[in-house]
Order: C-alpha cells, then sequence, then structure tokens
C-alpha cells in the first residue's frame, strides 16, 4: 500500500466511524492509532500514548478555554444582555429599524466578552425578540436579526472557534483575536447598514419609535457601563500587551463575576429579580456546562493529535501540500475554491467538526502557496479569520444553520422558513465581507500589526 | 418498560458513576478557579509591586492538565462529546440506541487504553524524576492527577456501552460555536 493509500484509507475510516455517530474525538483516535500502530508499531504507538495526555494538555494556552466558557456562562446567567440590550435601544431605538438595530449592537458587545454564538443569540433573543413583538416588528425581521445578530459572539473576540484554530495551527492566540476584530466591527456595521436598508425598501416589517430623553439615556448607558469596563479592561490589558490571554480571561472572568454579584445584590436590596445577577450557588451551576464543552474540546484535540501523528508519517499532508501549490493554479483561487468546499460541506458536517477534520490536509498546503508575499504566520492568521467568517456564515445559512435553530426555540410561535427569509439580506452582506477580506489581507492584518506594535512598545518600556 | 429501568438505575451504578464525574468536574472546577486566581496574582503583583509568581507558566500548565482530564468523566456521563447525526437522522430509535453503545464502547477502549498508559507512565517519570524547569515540580505528581479522571471517563463509556447507564440529555449544556 502506498503511503496516499494508506493517509486515505485512515481518513475513510476515520469518516466511517463519524458517520456511525461515534464521538468526532474517539473517531480520529482510534483511525490515527491504528494508523501509527501499522506504520509504526506496536511498542512505539503504547510509548506515544503514554506521554499523549500530559504532552497535548500541559500547554498554558488550553486554559484560556475553560476560563473563557466560564465567562460567557457568568454573562448569560447574570442577564448581562438585558442591560446591553437597554443601552442600545435608548440610543438608537427610535430609528426606523433602531430596535432591531439596537439588537445587532447589543449582541456585538455581548461577543466581545462571550466566545459563543449559540450562548448569545440565545441570551439576547429572550430579552430582544419580546420587545420588538410589543413594537410591533415582523417576526421575520426580528428572528432573522437576532439568528444573525447572534452570529457575532463567535466573530468579535473572544471566540472559542478561534482558540481551537490558534491550538490546532500552532499559532498566537492574542494575534488571532487582535485580527479578527476589524472584521467583526466590519460585520456589525455590514448587519446596521443591511438593516437600514432593508427597513425602507420593504415596508411593514419595522416601526418609528419615539426618541428617549437624554435622562433616560443616561440611566440606561450607565446601567451597562460595567460591562463596558470589563470590555475596555480587557481590550487594552490584552491587545496593549499587558496580558497573556490566559491572563486577560483570568481577569475578565473575575471581573464578570464581580459584575454579577453586585447585579444580584443590588436586585435583592431593591427587591427586583429582574435586574438580574449570580449569587453564590448559581456560580457554582455554571461550572458543569463549562466543564463539559471543555472536555469535549480537549477529547477533540486529543484525538486529533494522534490522528495528525499517523498523518504525519505517511507526510501526505505534506505531500498534498507540495503538489497543490506546484499545480499552477492561481493561489487564490485556490484559497477561494477551499472556502467553497468548505462551505458546501458545512451543509452536511458541523462547521467545528468539518475545522477539525480539514485543518492538519489544509493548512499545509495554505502556508506552501504564495499569497500576497505574507509570511507563514500571516498567512495562518488570515486563513483563520476566513475559516471562521466561514463558519459564522454556516451557523446562520440553510439547510442547518444551528443560530436559526436558537431562535426557533424561543420564538416557538415563528416557521423556521419565516427565520431564513429574515436571514437572507443578511447573508448578502456576509458574501460581501469574505470577498472583501480575501482580496485584501491587510482588513485582517492591520489588527495584527497594531497589536505586535503596542507589544514591541510595551517591551521596550520594561 | 425501557422507561423504567431508566429510572432504576438512576441509583446503584449509575448514581455512583455518575456523582463521581460531578464531583471530578467540581474539583476540575476548583483547579481552574486556582489557575484563574494564580493569573490574576501573577499580573498584578507584576505591574503593580514588580513581583510576579515564579514560574507561572508552568503553574498553569500543570493545572490545565490536570483539569481537563478532570472534565472529561462529566463530558461522557452526560454524552457531551461532538457527535454527527447528519448520515443518522432517519435511523430508527432502536439503531441509534445500538449505535451510540457503540460510540460508548469506542470511547471506553480510546478512554482506558490511554488511561493505562497514563499509569504506567507515572513509574517510569518518578524513576526518570523529571520535573518542570522554574520550579522543579516532579512531573509523575501531574501524571498521577490525570489518570483518575482518564480511567473514570472510560469506566463510565463502558458502563454506557454495556446499557448500565441511560442515556443523559447534557444538563444546560453550553454551545461553544
Amino acid at each position: 500500500m502506498s503511503n496516499i493509500e494508506f493517509a486515505l484509507a485512515l481518513v475513510g475510516g476515520m469518516l466511517a466511524l463519524i458517520a456511525i455517530r461515534v464521538p468526532i474525538g474517539g473517531a480520529m483516535f482510534v483511525a490515527g492509532a491504528v494508523g501509527y500502530w501499522y506504520k509504526v508499531g506496536d511498542i512505539a504507538l503504547l510509548n506515544y500514548l503514554k506521554g499523549l495526555a500530559w504532552g497535548r494538555f500541559s500547554t498554558y494556552d488550553l486554559s484560556v478555554i475553560p476560563l473563557f466558557l466560564l465567562m460567557g456562562q457568568f454573562a448569560s446567567a447574570a442577564g448581562l444582555s438585558r442591560r446591553l440590550f437597554q443601552a442600545a435601544n435608548a440610543m438608537i431605538g427610535h430609528f426606523k429599524g433602531g430596535v432591531a438595530q439596537a439588537g445587532v449592537l447589543a449582541c456585538a458587545a455581548f461577543g466581545s466578552i462571550c466566545g459563543s454564538s449559540v450562548a448569545t443569540t440565545a441570551t439576547m433573543s429572550q430579552v430582544a425578540l419580546p420587545e420588538m413583538k410589543r413594537l410591533k416588528y415582523s417576526d421575520r425581521l426580528s428572528t432573522g436579526t437576532l439568528a444573525v445578530g447572534g452570529s457575532l459572539g463567535i466573530l468579535i473576540p473572544p471566540s472559542v472557534i478561534l482558540i481551537i484554530y490558534a491550538l490546532l495551527a500552532e499559532q498566537n492566540i492574542v494575534k488571532l483575536f487582535a485580527a479578527a476584530f476589524i472584521p467583526g466591527i466590519l460585520a456589525t456595521f455590514g448587519y446596521l447598514a443591511v438593516l437600514a436598508i432593508y427597513v425602507r425598501l420593504v415596508p411593514g416589517h419595522a416601526t418609528e419609535q419615539p426618541r428617549y430623553s437624554w435622562k433616560r439615556r443616561a440611566h440606561a448607558l450607565l446601567e451597562a457601563a460595567p460591562i463596558g469596563a470589563i470590555f475596555l479592561l480587557l481590550f487594552v490589558g490584552i491587545y496593549g500587551g499587558f496580558f497573556t490571554a490566559t491572563q486577560g480571561a483570568a481577569i475578565g472572568t473575575a471581573a464578570t463575576l464581580l459584575v454579577a454579584f453586585w447585579m444580584k445584590y443590588r436586585a435583592k436590596r431593591v427587591g427586583n429579580p429582574e435586574l438580574g445577577g449570580i449569587d453564590l450557588r448559581e456560580m457554582v451551576r455554571c461550572f458543569l456546562p463549562a466543564a463539559q464543552a471543555t472536555a469535549m474540546i480537549f477529547v477533540v484535540l486529543l484525538g486529533a493529535a494522534m490522528m495528525n501523528t499517523a498523518l504525519a508519517v505517511t507526510q501526505v499532508p505534506n505531500a498534498l501540500a507540495e503538489w497543490v501549490a506546484d499545480s499552477g493554479f492561481p493561489p487564490l483561487l485556490i484559497v477561494a475554491g477551499f472556502l467553497v468546499f468548505f462551505i458546501l460541506l458545512a451543509s452536511v458536517l458541523d462547521e467545528l467538526a468539518l475545522m477539525l477534520l480539514l485543518l492538519p490536509i489544509l493548512l499545509p498546503t495554505i502556508l506552501a502557496l504564495d499569497l500576497f508575499g505574507l509570511t507563514s504566520e500571516y498567512k495562518a492568521i488570515w486563513f483563520g479569520i476566513l475559516m471562521l467568517t466561514v463558519i459564522e456564515i454556516g451557523l446562520i445559512a440553510p439547510p442547518i444553520g444551528l443560530n436559526v435553530y436558537v431562535v426557533a426555540n424561543i420564538a416557538r410561535t415563528v416557521p423556521i422558513g419565516e427565520i431564513y427569509r429574515g436571514i437572507l439580506p443578511f447573508l448578502a452582506s456576509d458574501f460581501l465581507r469574505v470577498v472583501l477580506l480575501l482580496l485584501i489581507p491587510q482588513i485582517t492584518l492591520a489588527g495584527v500589526w497594531l497589536y505586535e506594535w503596542a507589544d514591541a512598545m510595551q517591551r521596550a518600556a520594561r | 418498560m425501557p422507561k423504567k429501568a431508566r429510572s432504576e438505575s438512576r441509583n446503584g451504578l449509575h448514581g455512583i458513576l455518575h456523582g463521581l464525574a460531578v464531583w471530578f468536574a467540581y474539583a476540575g472546577g476548583a483547579v481552574v478557579a486556582a489557575i484563574g486566581i494564580m493569573s490574576a496574582v501573577h499580573i498584578i503583583g507584576l505591574w503593580l509591586f514588580s513581583s510576579p509568581v515564579r514560574g507561572d507558566f508552568e503553574l498553569v500548565e500543570f493545572g490545565i492538565a490536570i483539569a481537563g482530564t478532570l472534565f472529561i468523566p462529566y463530558c461522557q456521563a452526560v454524552r457531551g462529546h461532538i457527535v454527527v447525526d447528519f448520515f443518522t437522522q432517519h435511523a430508527s430509535a432502536r439503531t441509534i440506541e445500538l449505535l451510540d453503545k457503540f460510540g460508548a464502547l469506542v470511547m471506553a477502549v480510546v478512554l482506558l487504553l490511554l488511561g493505562w498508559r497514563s499509569a504506567i507512565a507515572i513509574f517510569s517519570i518518578y524513576n526518570a524524576g523529571e520535573t518542570t524547569t522554574l520550579r522543579e515540580l516532579p512531573i509523575w505528581i501531574a501524571y498521577t492527577a490525570m489518570t483518575p479522571g482518564i480511567l473514570l471517563a472510560g469506566l463510565i463509556a463502558l458502563a454506557q456501552a454495556m446499557g448500565l447507564m441511560p442515556a443523559v440529555a447534557v444538563e444546560n449544556g453550553v454551545e461553544i460555536k
């Protein structure tokens, strides 16, 4: 059996296991272990396994995963979304379609302390959907907006998916976060623009509301201020080069917890449970879901490590990379082809699973291509943001948009088809953004350069 | 009929394994909290008093490796792994149940194999006297703390494969996407 046939057999075996509901981490591990055994031998495999768990898990950067997951749990449980939505609504709710735009802005703000789109969508929908219904916004517009807005949860750092990418691609997490910032802001403004145009072109979906008084605006902003403070602390700390990602996550989690405690204290004193917050008991309850999600990621990373080791023995990923690089196709076309391939497969497979499966094969190829003369590191960062954008689209696009189901679960009277119809106009802005990011890598890399400059200043000062 | 069996097995073996998994998860949570507090103390100490925690990197690495393995049993117990269900959407409940038992068996083999090798490694690492660079923490301690989580997760997967642990939905689970 040639190396290529062997690698194909490994990948095929793994896919077969995955197709019959074997957990992805387990399927990768088994296929990888069998391959390694066959190629290198049983003693070598048993020796390799001795150090695998420690070798894979004793990674400094892995610690950001449970910390950011906990931070998102605290933020969701404490009901920070209500304050964010009310503040955004007080400022821009009076525009035509402004309440929906406030929903998008609040999602973006929540996304800046939460790394999950599903969590952002769920917590924001609970607050914003009833309000939009009360103000006679159409179901189509309000549910579509929330499904799309919630997807900003992974686009805007911190982002759990981006952390996983950074770990798999062996890239600096902070640089990937810095790279995600400008595309995230671009996405937010794209959605705001789509809403502004849509409600003016298609009548009957949004109403006009009276302007809030400055007194009420000031009050709403003040209520949301602690969340803004957490964001600023993280932003300045991480991108200013003061913290590592882990230290930022630790401080952000602690700050979120303090705000949540303070909210509970005030809610109890005023006697209004609407004010949210969490107590010690509720804090402890946040740990179990975070533990489950952390382990889910860790198991997958373990399987991926075994599979990658076996594939590396066959040297097929490198051979494939060389072959594609020498094929004479324009490099940008190859990257675009990858993205299209990814989007197509994402309608069948879960996007995260897809990234885990494809990255070991795709990334060496991307690194072997000559793209705008970028260094390997910049290529990996840029491609990571492209992957993230494509995954984000997969969360809202038919046939299986996870976010759509999250919204449908809350807006139970709205048919799925109606939500998808609400999403369609936004997909135009998403498509445009992917093209922009693909053609102009500077949009992505500007954030990285800014961070590198700040970090260098920091080092010089020390 | 199967419903009754499920509610009964909440006690007995299932209750013990599930309870252990939950306590392991809380222990892992405590380790993560310790990592968080240590990192915060480190950074505040560094910037305010120029006295950082020595060897903070290796303390985090030690902690996260242990915490990660302590979380796996709970993830296994609530069947929280990433599973692709696209190809089996139209399969009958009976088929799904069988496939999930097979999936649990695969996880059991993987985790027990890994747990066994980690347990063996405790002795070889101990004999080799490997330590971390700055604080000279003995690495065999980390292996010792990591092995129980992996083995417990393997046992839970085995119980699931044998139908001794009923399918439990993820309790207020969190999606990472």
